[in-house]
């Protein structure tokens, strides 16, 4: 049976740069597992070069994911590398006020450095205005 | 892995670590391990902690 993608009602959002990584747009996310415990928020990095949320395969692993072999290796920054693609199930934004993604397909990367908040789902979800000066980045729901 | 109290945010000696964050910014918990932080995480309410990455400026991804 294939499970097709649910999110909830998109909402607007305004994000603040990290805490400790003040240089890198984020986006707080957090991941809940097959056995439905969620995360803490983690914040992932904004990374319009990146085609799908990107997550490192031990973190796939410990959420008890299901996840298959690309048929093909993928290129990033650090040359060609095996990747898996997996379907998870997240929800961005914090305090209460958050968009929840079920079911939504991601890329799973051994040796990923980092959370990367690829095209799909957000970068389609939204306008994304990331103001480096400020470092503020704003998601706003795109009128369709 | 190591847990650490009451580090100010911007102090550069865990780039490259996934770590714990509070409310206050204090890292209080860090590892080069993902998964090690999640489950720390776990200990603490939902919301009350974050998780984020140190980077070194001129880091790139894709």
């Amino acid at each position: 049976m294939i499970n097709v993608a649910k999110k909830s009602l998109l909402i607007d959002f305004t994000f603040r740069y990290g805490k400790i990584s003040d240089s890198v747009p984020l986006i707080p996310i957090r991941f809940i597992g097959s056995d439905g415990n969620s995360t803490q928020i983690i914040n992932a990095i904004f990374d319009s070069g990146a085609h799908e949320l990107t997550i490192p395969k031990d973190l796939a692993d410990h959420l008890q994911y299901d996840i298959v072999e690309k048929k093909h290796k993928i290129n990033t920054a650090n040359g060609l590398c095996d990747a898996f693609s997996s379907k998870a199930h997240f929800c961005i934004g914090r305090g209460g006020r958050e968009v929840e993604y079920v079911d939504e397909e991601i890329c799973v990367m051994e040796n990923c450095p980092a959370i990367l908040m690829g095209i799909k789902p957000v970068f389609e979800d939204y306008l994304v205005i990331i103001d480096a000066e400020d470092k503020k980045i704003k998601l706003n729901v795109k009128k369709k | 892995m190591q847990r650490v109290f009451m580090v100010k945010n911007k102090e550069k000696k865990f780039i490259g670590q996934w770590v714990l964050i509070d409310r206050k910014s204090n890292i209080i918990f860090h590892s080069s391990d993902i998964v090690e932080v999640v489950k720390e995480g776990r200990k603490y309410p939902l919301g009350k902690v974050d998780i984020e990455k140190q980077f070194e400026e001129g880091s790139c991804f894709f």
